[in-house]
């Protein structure tokens, strides 16, 4: 109530708001805020049991009517303060201040009262209220409409600019967070190889496997390492199905001559990856469960790095590896075409087709900055993520302590992006995260196929992140920071959706609405931090090449900065795709799966030959 | 082992009012787990409170030393100046002026200058002393606006004595020589004049000391890279001429590298000076004024006219030239400042650490002999890196006692890269200070000039070596201890005491007690905004437009005529030339009041025909 009066002040004085316009910001603030941020706000009386801090709350309709009503109180009192005042009024003088204060008192109460009679169950027909809300809403609604169309020209342009300084912090906070690992010199290594405790704890590693032929080279790989075979369990899982028995027999030609490999078929039609995942666990029995894709190569002394980090920082539940797409340009040879079952390919006719397809998988302006992506997320955001008590895990390479996973109750096998829920939950959870990158122990992937599968693996990451975004486990996390930031990364794919629109409705803008000159200079920030982003991306990308020896030519980091709007529009389409498959209510896996984009980062195959 | 229930994400919400309560159980018996951060906002500020304070009472007890003697030396700094700082220098350019008057326009006429901008300068400096108005009411509380603006000088002096400071410890220097190099460059009188008065050089000084700062800071941070670029930027947005030192910046942030974190350094620090700068010409892009075109101001032709068309000033080798006055005019102020830094700067090109000082004041001293045009406070800029290229050599030669006689664990030449910052407590010891330096930043092995190319000297040399260089400094900071006592104390003197400014506001003052009618005022801008502030209406027009800024020529459609009084000083005969219709006016006129022998004057416009007694208006 306090920051109602203060808040409406604040702006009928030193903002010079207009003295009507005045209280609707704590007004909005009132209604959308504590839901979701904070803990102000009023709660109903009776709390349900729960130590949740969200409470549990009005309707945000209701709310907003009670907030009305105080509006209007406000606005009443307001009036009658200046005409007894004699008209002068000139910003915040008394009747300001007894007018904020009549309206937030008559908020509150009305709140208050609702909220008792919500509590005693008294109302009979819901219905009939929100229709009585919506009608309260309805002077308050005409006042700013009646405004705003006075006003259209300074609307827009206000509006925009707010867009704009949005989409700048949204930008400077993705460039900060990126850089995070070379923030100061001495974060840059922080791994260190030689230090080496004796294996002591037991690995369980989750092989997750649909369709992969290449599931041997993995599994012989993992079981050729150093790590000794008595502390090493693998559980693949495979489907039951027509589809998956050549990889299901690979996997128990293996599993007949190793003892500590255990192949699950489970039946069922319904397959997705949590799903797998939390069959799997129950076949578990280390105390640290890894997480493997099947195409992935896992590096040769990670297992004994993650027991030693796990021995030596025993208050950590999750070690987070890192994960490296690494073929920068297409590969040479020709790649197969199974084109024909992907529901999204371009489908073209005649002779535009090849051409279609060889633009879709031949072309490779994208892939290194998908190798990009990897390198600054892995070695630097997750990082930042880990140390900011916030992290959306990835999907492999992450190693769990097995009490955390059962405490947290294993994956949600609803989920299109588990993996990302299960971080989200685990921060909640107040779970400390260790995240380690170093080119040794990095599991290294290869780049989708084509640009189509591109487009569709990052419509599901996108459908997971919203679908995280909705279920709402972020809003309990515990500081106000980790759920602003939350919010700030599970919207990103309408950050992203946004961002290829913004610059050109900003030239338009600056053309048709002729904006004063320092609107024009807001409007053009966003781009000047996105300019500087795709800049500092080349220290990263020079820094990736040496990490790996890589034979990056000036031509690659040139084609990286061109490329950087064209993905950038990838990415756009990728958001929008997943915004409309949201909305018409395709969330389910199976969906999507027989697109063959099912098996989480990295959705392609290697092809064979390239893998390095 | 705990069950799931007990955990489910829901229930572990730890309660704000019971902060001990719920928290997630997810004991096991492999590892303790961690559990949520403390929760409540007030507990969280609390710590964070705490936090500050503990960080903050180490920080002062590690840089105890440090904080007295800069507090000792800022107590001095200001009180010589900030008494009188109004009175001296008077107001002997019109420059101050300018910069108050556009501050003024941007304060309360939301414009960027008074007048069409035309590029002339970028306008951070005086956007800088219009939100110190702002803050301050500096226009209506202070008694003149030059004053608000010289009020701003001080502070912003007291800044760069510090920064001076810093930078100099950064260096390498010891306490008393970085000590040493704030009071030369502070207590200069060639330093008092020009710091004192309100020159869009002074603020860019000061940013560009901030960014050298900035630069050679020993954490090699992105924060610091991306701060030097800021502020360089913000230097250029004050002053463009400062862009001159950005090489050397460059080269000083490339020297205090760490090579694991260089690239990203490197594109921080050009991403945010690059990003700032080019605001300035999206400025004037936005206003379709980058480019020449008719019938507007343009970036395109300001740059060209101040790089190449600009009068030359003459050369400095010419006695009757410009140049020459202006340098001759320093000379007089304080010929051992700049010249003592000038001969410091050669032998100082040897040592690493003090290099690019050096080639940054070589460099301006050699613009000098350009033949361009020479602007009076171009010496501003010289004077920091003058009085740390002195310090820095009498700190370079004096030996360095106990630890430092052990041998470098770092090649002499290299600065330690890679390796934390030993918290040093090797004595940076200097005369009155044998206690041990605390100062947790990175140990610069000093090498000693020319002794880095050679094996060290024979044992039976090297002591009388050593008190020979100590004889030398020690004789060196006596004599010039003396010397500087003996020149500059008159000087300092004048300047705590002489109020050379009185002219000009009595000036103002006068014409405002007794000039009533509303006819238009011509006046140079120091009193241009004074009248406005006072109300004078109509609006008086600053000389300079009258005659070359065709909006304001609108408005005196029958030229001299229609001026009703002139008060200023005589301007020389070169301007007179560029503005006829004042010269017109002048010529025309009768003095009605003259103040401080005749260094500013008011004047009324006499039209043919009329005379001096009777009210114009019915001629």
């Amino acid at each position: 109530m306090v920051l109602h009066v203060a808040l409406t002040v604040l702006c009928a004085g030193p903002l010079a708001v207009e003295r009507q316009v005045a209280y609707l910001v704590p007004l909005a603030l009132a209604v959308l805020l504590p839901r979701t941020f904070g803990r102000a706000g009023p709660r109903q009386a009776v709390a349900v049991g729960l130590d949740d801090h969200r409470g549990v709350r009005l309707p945000r309709l209701v709310q907003f009517a009670c907030e009305a009503a105080g509006c209007y109180v406000y606005l009443a009192v307001g009036e009658v303060g200046t005409r007894l005042l004699g008209g002068a009024s000139t910003g915040a003088g008394w009747p300001v201040w007894v007018a904020a204060g009549a309206g937030a008192l008559a908020a509150s109460i009305a709140t208050l009262a609702l909220g008792r009679l919500g509590d005693t169950g008294r109302v009979a027909r819901p219905g009939r209220r929100r229709l009585v809300c919506g009608l309260a809403g309805v002077p308050i609604a005409a006042l700013l409409a009646v405004r705003a169309a006075e006003h259209h020209h300074a609307v827009v342009l206000g509006l925009w600019t707010g867009v704009s300084l949005l989409m700048l912090l949204v930008a400077v906070l993705t460039l900060v967070r990126g850089q995070y690992s070379w923030q100061h010199p001495e974060r840059v290594d922080h791994v260190d190889l030689a230090d080496t405790l004796a294996p002591r704890h037991r690995f369980s590693l989750i092989v997750p496997a649909r369709d992969e032929p290449i599931l041997g080279r993995t599994l012989t790989q993992v079981l050729a390492g150093d790590y000794p075979a008595d502390l090493l369990e693998l559980v693949v899982m495979v489907s039951h199905d027509e589809v998956d028995r050549p990889t299901r027999q690979i996997a128990e030609q293996i599993a007949a001559r190793h003892p500590n490999v255990r192949v699950v078929a489970p039946r069922g039609s319904r397959r997705s990856k949590p799903l797998s995942l939390e069959d799997a666990r129950r076949y578990c029995t280390g105390d640290l469960i890894g997480v493997v894709d099947a195409e992935s190569l896992i590096a040769e002394g990670l297992l004994s790095y993650v027991n030693t980090l796990a021995l030596r920082q025993s208050d950590v539940g999750i070690f987070q590896g890192g994960v490296q797409l690494m073929n920068v340009r297409a590969p040479a040879a020709e790649p197969t075409a199974d084109v024909h079952d992907d529901p999204t390919a371009t489908v073209g006719d005649g002779a535009a087709r090849p051409v279609l397809r060889r633009l879709d998988t031949d072309t490779s302006w994208w892939r290194a900055r998908n190798c990009l992506e990897y390198y600054i997320w892995f070695m630097s955001r997750l990082r930042f993520q880990a140390q900011a008590r916030f992290i959306p895990l990835g999907g492999n390479t992450v190693f769990i302590r097995r009490d955390v996973l059962d405490a947290l109750d294993g994956w949600d096998v609803s989920c299109l992006t588990e993996d990302c829920d299960l971080g989200v939950r685990a921060s909640v959870a107040g779970i400390r995260t260790t995240v380690f990158y170093h080119p040794d122990l990095t599991t290294r992937e290869e780049t989708p196929e084509s640009l189509t599968k591109l487009v569709v693996q990052r419509t599901r990451w996108m459908m997971g992140f919203m679908q995280v975004l909705f279920k709402g486990d972020w809003r309990l996390l515990p500081g106000t920071r980790q759920r602003l930031m939350a919010a700030e990364m599970l919207t990103m794919p309408f950050f992203q959706a946004t961002a290829g629109v913004l610059l050109p409705v900003s030239l338009v803008l600056t053309w048709f609405l002729a904006a004063p000159t320092g609107l024009v200079i807001v409007f053009c920030l966003p781009l000047g931090a996105t300019v500087m982003t795709v800049w500092s991306e080349q220290a990263a990308f020079r820094e990736f090449a040496e990490a790996y020896d890589l034979d990056i030519t000036w031509w690659d980091s040139t084609r990286l900065v061109f490329s950087a709007p064209l993905y950038q529009l990838v990415l756009s389409v990728a958001a929008v795709r997943a915004t409309l498959r949201l909305l018409r209510g395709h969330v389910d896996w199976e969906k999507t799966s027989h697109s063959g984009a099912h098996h989480g980062a990295g959705a392609g195959r290697v092809p064979a030959g390239a893998a390095s | 082992m705990s069950t799931p229930d007990q955990t489910r994400p829901d229930q572990t919400r730890p309660d704000q009012t019971r902060p001990d309560s719920a928290r997630p159980d997810l004991a096991g018996e492999i590892g303790p787990r961690v559990l949520a951060p403390p929760v409540s906002a007030t507990a969280w500020t609390v710590v964070a409170l705490r936090g500050l304070v503990v960080h903050g009472t180490v920080w002062a007890r590690a840089h105890r030393h440090s904080l007295v003697l800069v507090g000792a030396l800022l107590a001095v700094v200001a009180v010589v100046h900030g008494v009188n700082f109004d009175g001296w220098p008077g107001r002997v350019t019109d420059d101050e002026g300018t910069y108050a008057a556009q501050a003024y326009s941007m304060q309360y006429w939301n414009r960027i200058a008074h007048y069409t901008y035309w590029y002339d300068h970028p306008f951070g400096g005086w956007l800088l002393i219009a939100i110190y108005t702002k803050l301050t009411d500096g226009f209506h509380r202070a008694t003149t606006a030059v004053t608000a603006a010289r009020e701003l000088m001080f502070l912003l002096h007291l800044v760069s004595c510090v920064l001076v400071y810093r930078f100099g410890r950064l260096l390498g220097l010891r306490r008393f020589f970085a000590s040493a190099a704030v009071l030369v460059f502070s207590l200069s009188p060639l330093a008092i004049w020009y710091q004192r008065m309100a020159f869009l050089d002074n603020i860019g000084v000061m940013w560009l000391l901030a960014a050298f700062v900035a630069a050679v800071s020993p954490r090699r941070s992105l924060l610091a890279a991306a701060l030097a670029g800021t502020f360089m930027a913000f230097a250029f947005w004050s002053k463009e001429t400062t862009l001159l030192f950005l090489p050397g910046l460059y080269v000083l942030l490339r020297q205090h590298r760490d090579d694991r974190n260089w690239r990203f350094v490197r594109r921080t620090f050009l991403g945010c000076l690059i990003g700032i700068c080019g605001i300035y010409l999206l400025y004037a892009a936005a206003k379709n004024e980058l480019f020449e075109g008719p019938g507007h101001v343009s970036l395109e032709w300001a740059v060209r006219w101040q790089l190449f068309d600009r009068a030359s000033s003459g050369s400095v080798l010419d006695t009757g030239s410009d140049t020459y006055n202006v340098v001759r005019s320093w000379l007089d102020l304080d010929p051992y400042l700049v010249l003592g830094g000038i001969a410091a700067a050669v032998p100082l090109l040897a040592l690493r650490r003090l290099r690019v000082v050096s080639v940054l004041l070589l460099i301006q001293f050699a613009f000098i002999f350009r033949n361009g045009y020479l602007p009076n406070p171009y010496v501003t800029a010289m004077l920091p890196f003058a009085a740390l290229c002195v310090a820095g050599l009498l700190d370079a030669i004096l030996p360095r006692r106990h630890p430092r006689d052990a041998p470098s664990p770092y090649p002499d030449d290299t600065l330690p890269r890679g390796i934390p910052a030993p918290r040093s407590s090797s004595g940076v010891s200097t005369f009155g200070d044998p206690e041990p330096d605390t100062v947790p930043t990175r140990v610069i092995e000093v090498p000693q000039p020319g002794s880095r190319w050679r094996r060290p000297l024979p044992g039976w040399l090297a002591g009388p070596v050593i008190v020979v260089r100590h004889t030398l400094v020690v004789g060196t900071v006596l004599a010039c201890a003396v010397i500087l006592t003996w020149a500059w104390t008159p000087k300092i003197h004048t300047a705590l005491t002489v109020d050379a400014s009185a002219p000009s506001r009595d000036a103002t003052r006068w014409f405002l007690a007794h000039v009533h009618d509303r006819r238009t005022v011509v006046t140079d801008d120091i009193a241009w905004t004074d009248l406005v502030i006072s109300g004078r209406r109509p609006l008086p027009v600053w000389f300079y437009k009258l005659d070359l800024d065709p909006q304001v020529q609108a408005q005196f459609p029958h030229g001299w005529r229609d001026v009703g009084y002139l008060m200023m000083g005589k301007p020389p005969d070169s301007v007179l030339a560029e503005v006829p219709t004042v010269a017109a006016a002048l010529r025309h006129s009768v003095v009605l009041r003259s103040f401080g022998h005749g260094e500013i004057e008011i004047r009324q416009v006499i039209p043919p025909g009329c005379r001096p007694g009777l009210p114009t208006l019915r001629c």
